[in-house]
């Protein structure tokens, strides 16, 4: 049974829009950075779905989507290493209470 | 290459002693000594192979100096027998002259000082006389003004040498106009400043030849002391006497004569030239020898018997003679040179210069009154003592001379030659037994005789003066004319009466001083007194030319100096003071335009960008979320955008 693409894009959309909202709400900055993987898997489910269904050339969907998978987990490791830091400095990882960057 | 060293040596010497004198301190005379003896030895050698008769004549050697486009300026040196002969007497005399200055300058605070310049000096000097080209000759003319200069105002703490020196070198530089005049004349005309061929350059000239000339014998004139620029030499002797034996009688004044016998050749094509020559040498000659018998001051006696014997050489020039002049020349930097030795030698035990306080030297200063009294019949006219042949030639000279509109020209220059003569023997007499003759008029003076290091000088000098004039008689056949060989001399002999003439004005001078200041006979009648004792002052005055020239030419001088500073004071500084406030008020105006105008733009934005910049930071929370949500608004509004919504 093939599943149509409308489906993973109704699924893409609802990942989306999960991890936007989890990114704009949560006060923890280690949830914001869960919802922005989120964001960024809803963008992998995108680029497989409409590889396999418009095909040519093969893979290529899949490709990006490891691209994306690696740059990921790269920005995990210096984002969790940021909130580290910022941890050690103000002994808090509450996104209300960082707001160095206020003009 | 020898050419370049002979005046190579004293500048290197001048170059130690000026920057390492003061630590070598009592060895520095040693050092210009040395230096100037290589000289010596090097100028012999060139005399003795210029004596070779299979030699060329003139040794020549230059280079290129300026390459000055299609006209190169070529520096060189050239050593034919009246430079060469130049170069003998200064090297020689000048030798012995800075021996003699060790005892002399001894216990001075520029000990070493003194020989450094007169190191300089023999550069210059010897640069001067060998030099194959004008130009050359006169960088070594200027330099040695700046070395008498400095040597006439050693002793600067001293007023009267201060202004010594100064009246020296203002003196000489108006004469040096006139040789710069010259030198711009020729180079102008004839392109062509070389000292060989001067005769080819002459008929180039052509008719400015003689105003060539003239120009050159008005510089000439400046150095050598001749009317009407003979005012310095008498206040240059306030330099140390050394400084006055070699710079002021036996060399550096006699640079203006060298430079006459050299150019003669612009002089000879136009008798009128030549007359002017000798008529302003012979009057020189006499106007000095009148002042010389009524001054006082010993040195001064030697200064003006200076002038009085420059213009004698000026003479015989003038008479178309370069070797009676230069002859004169050589004989007379010896017994001058000796003369004033033996004057500083009497000055070095007495401390004063006055002749009415000395007498009764002889037994104290046996040495140094028999040399100068041997300088003294030397310079009269005795034979057979060096001056008797010069002034011979002289006389010859001026009685062979002829002019084609004044036949009489020849016998009026014979007879001021022979009353020049006459009191030359008369004042050298006076000097000699005023000093030391008869009893000592000054009883607490102590005199005693000089050092070793000056009584030698002293005796070389003498046996100079006594002999050197030999190698010009005719006992030799006239050798050191044939040398020079410019001229045939005469052809044969004058008559036979002229050299009994000289002898008998000689002897007379001598005969009439020995009579009025050895015997003491009064020569005037008793009635005559007043005049005579006015006319005396005034010829002791110098005839009043220093006043005359004070009143004639310094004060309008130094007035129109006032009225330029007046004039400076408050035309000029008042103009400069106005434009001053005149911008001072322009840099008001412009101050408040830029205060208001351009301050304001310039604030104006700032202000602009700085509001801005408050109402938006507005928008920066520093929260990262609210950053998050503008991005994802924006994404929305951009893309419906997009789609045209």
């Amino acid at each position: 049974m093939i599943v149509p693409l409308p489906y993973f894009l109704v699924v893409g959309a609802g990942l989306f829009a999960m991890g936007l909202f989890g990114a704009l709400t949560r006060r923890n900055a280690i949830g914001i950075l869960m919802g922005i993987e989120l964001i960024l898997n809803a963008a992998n489910l995108n680029l497989v779905a409409f590889n396999r269904a418009w095909g040519t050339p093969e893979g290529t969907g899949q490709v990006m989507a490891l691209f994306v998978i690696g740059i990921a987990a790269a920005a995990a490791v210096v984002g969790l290493a940021l909130i580290l830091a910022i941890f050690r400095h103000r002994q808090t990882i509450s996104a209300d209470e960082i707001r160095l960057l206020k003009g | 290459m020898t050419l370049l060293l002979i005046p190579g040596l004293p500048l290197v010497s001048f170059v130690i002693l000026i920057f390492f004198g003061r630590r070598l301190g009592r060895l520095s005379p040693w050092v210009s000594l040395l230096a100037l003896a290589g000289s010596v030895f090097l100028s012999a050698r060139l005399f003795v192979s210029s004596l070779h008769p299979f030699s060329p004549s003139a040794i020549h050697f230059s280079f290129l100096w300026l390459p000055l486009g299609g006209r190169p300026i070529r520096l060189g040196f050239l050593a034919d027998p009246l430079s060469l002969t130049m170069c003998g007497v200064v090297t020689v005399v000048g030798w012995f002259i800075m021996l003699y200055s060790i005892g002399y300058m001894k216990g001075d605070p520029r000990f070493s000082r003194f020989f450094a310049y007169l190191s300089l000096f023999f550069a210059s000097m010897l640069t001067l006389v060998l030099a194959d080209h004008l130009l050359l000759l006169y960088i070594g003319w200027e330099l040695v003004g700046l070395c008498s200069y400095l040597l006439i105002g050693f002793w600067f703490e001293r007023p009267a040498a201060a202004n010594a020196c100064k009246k020296a070198f203002i003196t000489t530089r108006i004469g040096d106009l006139g040789l710069l005049l010259a030198i711009l004349l020729i180079a102008k005309t004839t392109g062509n400043l070389s000292l060989m061929n001067l005769s080819e350059t002459a008929s180039r000239l052509g008719p400015l030849a003689p105003v060539a000339a003239l120009l050159i014998f008005w510089g000439a004139a400046g150095k050598s002391a001749q009317i009407p620029l003979h005012v310095w030499l008498p206040d240059a002797m306030e330099g140390p006497t050394p400084v006055s034996a070699l710079i002021h009688a036996a060399t550096m004044v006699a640079a203006g004569v060298y430079l006459v016998a050299r150019t003669l050749p612009l002089f000879l094509p136009s008798p009128d030239a030549l007359l002017v020559v000798a008529a302003v040498g012979g009057a020189t000659s006499f106007f000095a020898a009148t002042v010389a018998c009524a001054q006082t001051d010993l040195k001064r006696i030697l200064a003006y018997s200076t002038i009085s014997q420059l213009g004698f050489m000026m003479l015989g020039l003038g008479c178309g003679s370069a070797g009676a002049g230069m002859f004169h020349l050589v004989t007379h930097a010896w017994f001058k040179a000796l003369l004033f030795l033996g004057a500083g030698s009497v000055i070095h035990a007495l401390h004063h210069q006055e002749v009415t306080r000395m007498g009764g030297l002889w037994k104290a200063m046996p040495v140094t009154a028999l040399t100068f009294t041997l300088g003294a019949i030397a310079m009269a006219g005795i034979p057979p003592l060096s001056g008797f042949w010069s002034k011979e030639e002289i006389f010859t000279a001026a009685f062979g001379f002829s002019h084609p509109n004044l036949p009489w020209a020849g016998q009026a220059l014979f007879g001021l030659a022979s009353a020049v003569a006459f009191l030359t023997a008369f004042y050298i007499t006076r000097a000699v037994l005023l000093t030391f003759a008869g009893p000592s008029r000054d009883p607490h003076a102590h005199p005693h005789e000089s050092p070793a290091v000056m009584t030698v000088p002293l005796l070389v000098l003498a046996a100079g003066a006594a002999g050197v004039g030999l190698v010009g008689s005719p006992w030799l056949g006239q050798l050191f004319q044939h040398f020079l060989g410019a001229e045939a001399p005469h052809g044969a002999r004058g008559p036979q009466w002229i050299a009994a003439c000289s002898i008998a004005v000689a002897a007379a001078g001598m005969g009439l001083s020995l009579l009025r200041y050895g015997l003491g006979v009064r020569l005037s009648p008793g009635a005559l007194a007043p005049a005579f004792s006015r006319a005396r002052g005034f010829i002791f005055e110098a005839y009043r030319v220093d006043k005359f020239y004070q009143r004639v030419v310094i004060d309008p001088v130094t007035r129109l100096a006032r009225a330029a500073f007046s004039f400076d004071g408050r035309v000029i500084d008042g103009l400069v003071n106005r434009t001053g406030q005149a911008g001072l008020w322009a840099s008001r105006v412009k101050g408040w335009v830029d205060q208001t105008l351009v301050d304001g733009a310039v604030n104006g934005a700032a202000v602009t960008v700085g509001k801005t910049g408050a109402w938006l930071r507005l928008l920066q929370t520093g929260l990262v979320q609210n950053y998050l949500l503008i991005a994802a608004i924006s994404t929305v509004a951009l893309f419906l955008i997009l789609k045209g919504v």
